[in-house]
């Protein structure tokens, strides 16, 4: 676990770097497959250009949000110019902590009427 | 890989250079793959595909670069850091060469602007070249679509494609391994579209086979037609997108419908896909009939094939080389234009856009030269600016830094005004896109030929920029190298003088400008006074205020007689309607001829292979007075020429020189077509000739026969000309309501005046000569800033040398003669240059120029005038200059 002073340090935490630790919430993925799912997620609102991705996760795997996986998929299952990224413990801390950060200030925003109840709005 | 996606992949290659080195060399590889995956789905997606990837890579790389750039700087500088690596990034260059250039608004105005007109104009004729002629039409491997050209050596010596080959032919080509794997053939009409508020005529094709197999397309509802469908079997029909849409609703419950196709019900089968086939046709019906059973010298139809995988052009040709001698062997007896006949394949889009190719080649060609003078001037500018930049220079080369860095950094100014000027062009050609389709021959248009701003031509542009930047900008990067660091921090006269290198490449440049002005002047010369002469042709005949149009009959209502009686009655009455002068019908008026038959003259006996053809022309009564033809011999048809009189014609001179030398025809009996059914027509008269193919082509031999004679092969369609007292196109709504008192079904079309129609037939001509006229006019104008650019600079810089001159008592004559000599060299050497190149790529121009050698020395030595004498004028200014310089002011600077 790690100490909250450390996870708060991360905090606000860039959209592009949350919406890649929400895409390795669930496995490992590739580059594309990141920038796939995000769309797919985000119904096409968030694009992930190649430098805005690889810039994000270059920072994130220096400040041990993620790391590479040495996970290698079978050959003709993909080819091997590809790096797989995971998400470590601190990443999971950080995006929880960053929802929790978000979750707070949309309450914020409905309690002055900003927005309806949940699912009227 | 598209050509659009493998060069994009560079494009984007090249823009991770903008990257700090060491986020480059740790994720270069992953950008790059990404990015092909990138390409991959927004393909798959479709449509504009390359304008969203490019515009969200853009995006991507403007803010990401920024971050990267921003990561460097936090990170703490290493105590020794290696020279040449984060300092060497391109981004310190572009922020740099941006400083330089906002230093100087007043030069990166010029060049930027020049830079935009010339990419802009380029982007412009390339996409209409690339729209046109290149790739006309977005279909799967247009390579492979192929027409199948015939040629009968003994009666006609040029390949055709369209109303060509003969039924019988396409069926041994479909029955045999030619290599093609699907074929279809078609024949081209019109057929009255009714029912809704008004009848319509639509473009129709008639098919054997399937087109959507031969093409690659689905339909965008339904289906194609089967070979038994088109051999035999009821009325179907396939609708256009647009009809559909237009027409119909875009009601998808259509197929199984049926449609009133010159009023018999034939039902829907499918709709054509967005997309425009088959020479932009709007209905589709089948020929319902075998083709063994139509005669074989009905050649009439088209045939198009797609090329089998693993075939060529050549393979094809061989094997349809076997076709053709094995009919030869067969038929040569009874049907002597078999003899040496042969069969080849061309690609489609070359044989439909055939016309416009050379236009096209010669206006990129030109436009192109346009932009190689506008980046002389460019280079010739950056040059001067080199020199009065040498201190800036000397400075930063006596702080360290190195020639490559220098020479790196001047070439990333030239990139970016390139990419600049490349931009706002690309801005320039959007603009101009959309006037200029509306410039465009009706013809084109109705293919459904739509030129864009797409990523060919973006590709295109910024080629020509990068190698416009490279053009202009390597000349003064390759001397900063060369350059010394001797005179640098001398104190001098704050004037920086050129090295004598310097001024002989500027004089170069100028030189290359007088030429390729001279090159562009005389080819439009030649282009203008063909399109002059032609126009001085006397047509023969009074071709103004002539409203014409056709008008089909339905053969299901209409038979021989009353075609005949239906137009003769409508001339008789319209020539009841006030405004109206004369009127007439006929199959063919001046300057479209084509219809054509054999002829066969009484008592004369030739070989049976010895054909001779004329052009065969259906007409009313008062045809000839209506069009203003002049008889010089007998007379014209009257009413008395009718269904069982006797048969006549009257022969235009040039078909009674050709069957009857400098005898009197009248009196005498020929026989038109073909077949023992055929009966003798006697000649009542001549007409004298007129230009009935056009004002560019000598008349061809015309036999007129009256519309109530017509033969077998009788005519439903004819045109009718109504000659007006006032403005044609005004008298359009009497002579409709006067048809409509007729047949209220018949709809006219093809409407417009004889004038419209001679100057359709020379459009080409006109568009290449107004085009290139222009082109060279521009072209004029930057080879007289480019003379006056180098002069001026040559004055200021002999500033010092005329005031001593002037000091020593020479006169201001003597001065402006210096200068004119200057320029004379300048302009003496161009314009041979020029002569030698005009006469050298002139070529291309002589299938455009109507009567007029590309070589003809009247047209070189009238655009050589004009270059002089714009060139002096150009002088004028920097040799007044010149002889006010004050020798004290002079001398003291």
């Amino acid at each position: 676990m790690h100490s909250a002073a450390s996870v708060q340090r991360f905090l606000p935490l860039p959209p592009s770097e949350f919406q890649i630790l929400l895409a390795l919430a669930d496995g490992e993925r590739h580059g594309y497959a990141i920038r796939a799912e995000v769309a797919e997620r985000t119904g096409g609102d968030v694009m992930l250009g190649p430098g805005t991705l690889y810039g994000s996760i270059k920072r994130m795997l220096e400040s041990g949000l993620i790391e590479e996986s040495n996970r290698r998929p079978a050959r003709d299952e993909d080819d091997d110019r590809r790096r797989y990224y995971r998400i470590t413990a601190l990443g999971r801390g950080v995006a929880s902590a960053e929802a929790r950060r978000m979750a707070a200030l949309v309450d914020g925003a409905r309690q002055k009427r900003l927005l309806g109840k949940l699912g009227t709005a | 890989m598209s050509l659009a996606a493998s060069l994009s992949r560079r494009a984007y290659r090249a823009l991770i250079r903008l990257y700090p080195p060491e986020f480059r060399a740790e994720w270069a590889a992953e950008l790059l793959t990404l990015f092909d995956d990138c390409i991959a789905a927004e393909r798959k997606r479709g449509g504009a595909w390359l304008w969203r990837l490019w515009a969200s890579t853009l995006r991507d790389l403007v803010t990401s670069v920024r971050r990267e750039g921003e990561d460097i700087r936090t990170v703490p500088i290493p105590p020794v850091h290696p020279p040449g690596k984060t300092m060497g990034t391109l981004v310190q260059d572009l922020r740099y060469a941006w400083r330089a250039l906002r230093r100087s608004p007043g030069f990166t105005a010029v060049v930027v602007s020049s830079l935009a007109l010339g990419i802009g104009a380029n982007a412009l004729i390339f996409s209409l070249v690339d729209g046109i002629v290149l790739r006309p039409y977005d279909l799967p491997e247009p390579g492979r679509l192929m027409a199948v050209g015939v040629s009968f050596p003994s009666v006609d010596p040029e390949r055709r494609y369209i109303e060509a080959i003969g039924a019988p032919e396409f069926a041994d080509i479909r029955a045999r391994q030619t290599g093609l794997a699907s074929v279809f053939a078609y024949d081209l009409g019109n057929r009255n579209l009714s029912g809704g508020d008004r009848p319509e005529r639509v473009a129709t094709a008639f098919l054997w086979g399937d087109p959507f197999a031969t093409i690659g397309l689905k339909p965008h509802l339904g289906r194609g037609f089967s070979w038994e469908e088109t051999t035999g079997g009821g009325p179907l029909a396939i609708l256009s997108y647009r009809l559909w849409k237009n027409r119909f609703a875009a009601d998808s419950a259509i197929i199984g419908r049926a449609v009133q196709v010159n009023g018999v019900p034939y039902t829907v089968t499918g709709v054509m896909p967005q997309e425009l086939l088959v020479l932009g046709t709007d209905l589709w019906v089948p020929m319902g009939i075998d083709p063994h059973r139509i005669p074989r010298q009905a050649r009439q139809y088209a045939i198009i094939g797609r090329m089998a995988e693993g075939a060529t052009i050549a393979s094809v040709n061989i094997a349809l080389g076997r076709v053709a001698t094995e009919t030869e062997r067969q038929y040569a007896a009874e049907r002597p234009e078999y003899a040496g006949w042969s069969l080849a394949v061309t690609p489609w889009a070359e044989v439909t856009t055939g016309d416009y190719r050379t236009l096209g080649m010669v206006l990129l060609g030109a436009v192109g030269l346009v932009l190689l003078m506008a980046c002389a001037n460019i280079a010739s500018l950056m040059l001067a600016r080199s020199a009065s930049r040498a201190r800036e220079i000397a400075v930063r080369r006596a702080l360290g830094a190195g020639s490559s860095r220098i020479a790196r950094q001047l070439l990333t100014e030239s990139l970016l005004l390139a990419l600049v000027g490349c931009l706002l062009g690309i801005g320039v050609a959007r603009l101009l896109l959309k006037p200029s389709i509306g410039l465009l021959p009706d013809s084109v248009v109705n293919a459904g030929i739509e030129p864009s701003i797409n990523g060919a031509v973006l590709l295109y542009a910024l080629a020509l920029g990068a190698l416009a930047a490279m053009v202009f900008g390597l000349t003064p990067a390759w001397r900063a190298v060369r350059g010394t660091q001797s005179d640098v921090l001398t104190p001098d006269t704050g004037r920086a003088t050129t090295s004598r290198q310097g001024r002989s490449l500027r004089h170069g440049f100028t030189v290359m400008e007088v030429a390729l002005a001279l090159v562009l002047l005389a080819g439009a010369g030649v282009l203008v006074r063909g399109f002059a002469r032609l126009q001085a042709i006397d047509p023969g005949f009074d071709r103004e205020r002539i409203l014409t149009m056709r008008l089909s009959l339905p053969r299901e209502r209409y038979d021989r007689a009353k075609v005949a009686s239906f137009f003769e009655d409508l001339a008789t009455r319209l020539e009841g309607v006030p405004g109206v002068e004369r009127a007439a019908a006929g199959t063919q008026f001046p300057p479209d001829n084509g219809f054509t038959a054999p002829v066969e003259v009484e008592g004369e006996s030739r070989a049976a292979n010895d054909v001779r053809e004329v052009d065969v022309t259906n007409v009313t009564e008062r045809y000839f007075a209506t069009l203003g033809y002049t008889l010089v011999r007998g007379r014209a048809f009257t009413s008395t020429d009718h269904e069982t009189a006797p048969r006549v014609a009257v022969l235009n001179e040039r078909a009674a020189k050709r069957l009857f030398g400098s005898a009197d025809p009248v009196g005498h009996r020929i026989r038109l077509g073909e077949g023992d059914e055929r009966q003798w027509i006697e000649i009542v008269g001549v007409a004298k000739d007129v230009r009935n193919r056009g004002l560019d082509v000598d008349p061809a031999p015309e036999v007129f026969v009256p519309v109530r004679q017509m033969e077998a092969e009788w005519n439903n369609q004819l045109f009718l000309l109504v000659k007006t007292a006032g403005r044609p196109e005004l008298m359009l709504p009497m002579i409709r309501n006067t048809i409509v008192t007729m047949d209220a079904d018949q709809p006219a079309y093809l409407i417009r005046t004889v004038d419209e129609a001679f100057a359709a037939s020379s459009e080409q001509r006109r568009t290449a000569a107004v085009l290139l006229g222009a082109l060279s006019a521009v072209a004029l104008l930057l080879a007289a800033i480019g003379i006056y650019g180098l002069l001026s600079y040559l004055v200021s810089e002999r500033t010092q040398e005329f005031g001593i001159r002037l000091a020593l008592g020479a006169e201001g004559r003597d001065v402006v003669s210096m200068v004119l000599r200057q320029t004379a060299i300048v302009l003496g050497i161009g314009t041979l240059l020029g002569i030698a190149g005009a006469l050298a790529l002139g070529r291309g121009l002589a299938r455009l120029a109507y009567g007029i050698q590309p070589g003809d020395p009247l047209t070189l030595a009238a655009v050589s005038v004009v270059l002089l004498v714009v060139g002096l004028l150009a002088t004028l200014l920097p040799a007044r200059r010149a002889t006010r310089v004050d020798p004290v002011v002079a001398l003291r600077a």
